[in-house]
């Protein structure tokens, strides 16, 4: 089944993403930047999300809107991931959420998306020290996302 | 694919962030982004994935 989600637009010429959520608190200008860490290699990036602070220029990585459609917002960062990697096919994405439960809402996004993303994508999960590829069910620390090769 | 072009809204118009504009130097200075950054990299020399990632990661494999 078509995972619901929002309409996402790509900045020209930078690595972000916008989408609005929609919902009982009104229109919230989400965005998902991926920040070039060559500190780790050519091929990381760093995936930052949040509420676009307008007055800023800022993310707020620890706004909760409480919008009522996380899932779909969930589902429209995943989007926003696959669409990055495919423009840049040997990206490694690392993720992980500014606190616990935030990152724990990260893998629900991953696992309800799952059928569609482990077609094309490997995810591994931070468990306790170690790196193991992703299963579903397992609360992992810190997420690394990349393409498969084929 | 559903990204919209430059035209088709005028939201896009509002946020589109010119590279070297005064917006995009805020951006650069964003506190959040700057601390997750730092957070990424100490994150991974904690705790390195197995070195067949670590090397796509350089672009080594």
């Amino acid at each position: 089944m078509e995972q619901e989600k929002y309409d996402i637009q790509k900045e020209e010429g930078s690595f972000r993403y916008w989408f609005y959520s929609e919902g009982p608190k009104g229109k919230i200008l989400k965005a998902v930047q991926f920040q070039y860490t060559p500190e780790w290699g050519r091929n990381v990036f760093n995936l930052a999300f949040g509420d676009w602070d307008e007055s800023t220029g800022w993310l707020d990585d620890r706004a909760i809107s409480n919008n009522g459609d996380h899932l779909k917002v969930l589902h429209s960062v995943a989007e926003a991931v696959q669409e990055f990697i495919n423009l840049w096919p040997d990206a490694i994405i690392y993720v992980v959420g500014n606190t616990p439960s935030r990152t724990r809402l990260y893998q629900m996004g991953i696992a309800s998306y799952w059928r569609e993303i482990s077609r094309d994508f490997q995810i591994w999960g931070l468990l306790g020290e170690e790196w193991e590829p992703f299963r579903k069910g397992v609360n992992y620390k810190e997420f690394l996302i990349f393409k498969k090769i084929k | 694919m559903k990204t919209k072009k430059k035209d088709d809204t005028s939201a896009y118009k509002i946020h589109r962030v010119k590279p070297g504009s005064k917006l995009d130097k805020m951006m650069a200075n964003d506190p959040v982004l700057i601390r997750k950054r730092e957070e990424a990299i100490e994150s991974l020399r904690r705790n390195p994935p197995p070195e067949w990632i670590l090397k796509r990661m350089r672009g080594e494999d």
